[in-house]
């Protein structure tokens, strides 16, 4: 006997508990069944990365403005740097815009997430300190990465208003930006240390490859 | 503002709270997704006050929606001009905004005339119905008394229990009453038959008629 699954509803709130806890699995296996792998190939787990960002931007799509792409990018533009950054912000956002909507404000969210990634590489060493991941300095950059990626992604609506407007959008947008801060500190308090021990592991950080391209000597 | 106020204060009370009940490692983690879930459920709240705290009157004289609030865009909107001399207190300091869940939420006291406008409406396709939804958002203050004339419609004795033959002239060949003005524009049917659009403002105003 075979059964129609697609038959069975599930209402919004339903849906988006079962969308956390598959987002939690992941993450978990993620974490637990790394240390397995050995490869010192950090295309491995840039793929896995970019593949976490994507699902967790679409699975958390309910959540008004929590996701964990910024939180991401932060983490990428540390251990990656800046060529990793702006490969990082303009895959995710076009593999998941393909689900929820592409349009003219496509680029201004890599615009946002590639800024973020950047200035994380640049700002590296504030993050890492004596090889360990300094989260308080990681949580309020990640606060104000909300802000200004919202921001840079607002400058979208110049195409269509006049700019005297523009300070207004800004000012009712920051209930909506106090969500992103928020839940941008919740993934570094809850994700920063393992996905740092993780990315240790495949990526070698007294390497070129890890810090800023354009730092100097 | 003061329930923006009271629901900043309580995410930010819920939030030390959460700092302070977990273990020192742990507070980061506690305090952060306190403040976030208690942020997602007030979201809702936070939004709409933070709106209305920082809206801006439309400043265009050609907008049917000058002199409101830029919240209201797209809404529908009853205001009451009073006569200066018959105000209710409560409005004496020039032109309330209230929201449609009755929240009054900004005065334009350089408006040329006293009074309240009741915004946010969306739906509503008669103006008695528009009329009547604004009036329960204040039922004492705006409360209305009308005679029904069948066919001829409705006519209005009273908005807020004031008798406009105590304040301006009635007798054989003048009065005072009620007019109603759609979207600046005097209207041309009686409340009860008044269509509106998606974003009409209806205006109840004083007026002497002679003939």
């Amino acid at each position: 006997m075979l059964f129609d699954a697609h038959a069975v509803t599930l209402s919004p709130n339903e849906q988006f508990v079962l969308d956390l806890a598959i987002v939690a699995v992941a993450i978990a296996s993620l974490i637990f069944t790394d240390s397995k792998f050995k490869s010192k190939n950090p295309g491995l787990i840039f793929t896995i990365i970019i593949v976490l960002a994507v699902s967790g931007r679409l699975l958390l799509d309910p959540i008004p403005n929590v996701q964990p792409v910024t939180f991401l990018a932060i983490m990428v533009g540390i251990y990656f740097g800046i060529s990793y950054s702006i490969a990082f912000a303009t895959i995710v956002t076009l593999s998941s815009n393909v689900m929820l909507e592409h349009g003219i404000w496509s680029n201004y969210q890599i615009i946002g997430w590639a800024t973020i990634g950047i200035l994380a590489a640049l700002l590296r060493n504030q993050f890492i300190q004596n090889e360990k991941l300094n989260i308080t300095h990681l949580a309020i950059f990640a606060a104000l990465s909300g802000f200004l990626f919202d921001w840079i992604v607002s400058l979208s609506i110049l195409h269509n208003v006049d700019t005297s407007f523009f300070l207004i959008y800004l000012l009712n947008g920051i209930p909506f930006d106090l969500l992103h801060a928020g839940g941008n500190v919740v993934f570094v308090a809850w994700l920063a240390n393992p996905l740092s021990e993780l990315m240790n592991r495949h990526t070698n950080l007294t390497n070129s490859e890890a810090v800023p391209e354009i730092a100097s000597n | 503002m003061s329930s923006l106020i009271v629901t900043i204060a309580i995410i930010l009370i819920l939030t030390a709270l959460g700092y302070f009940a977990a273990k020192e490692e742990y507070r980061l983690k506690s305090a952060s997704l306190v403040f976030l879930v208690v942020l997602l459920l007030s979201s809702s709240t936070l939004s709409t006050e933070w709106a209305r705290m920082s809206s801006e009157l439309v400043d265009d004289d050609g907008d049917s929606h000058y002199g409101l609030p830029d919240l209201w865009d797209g809404k529908q909107v009853v205001c009451f001009h009073f006569p200066a001399e018959a105000t209710p207190s409560e409005f004496a300091d020039g032109r309330h905004h209230i929201d449609f869940d009755g929240t009054d939420f900004k005065t334009d006291k350089n408006w040329n005339s006293t009074g309240a406008c009741v915004g946010g409406f969306e739906g509503y396709e008669n103006g008695l119905d528009l009329l009547n939804a604004a009036i329960d958002v204040r039922p004492i203050l705006f409360e209305l008394n009308v005679t029904d004339y069948g066919d001829l419609g409705l006519f209005i004795n009273s908005i807020g229990g004031i008798d406009l033959c105590t304040i301006g002239p009635c007798g054989d060949n003048i009065w005072t009453s009620w007019q109603i003005l759609h979207n600046g524009a005097v209207a041309l049917a009686g409340i009860s038959s008044l269509s509106l659009n998606d974003d009409s403002v209806l205006t109840f105003q004083t007026t002497t008629t002679t003939w």
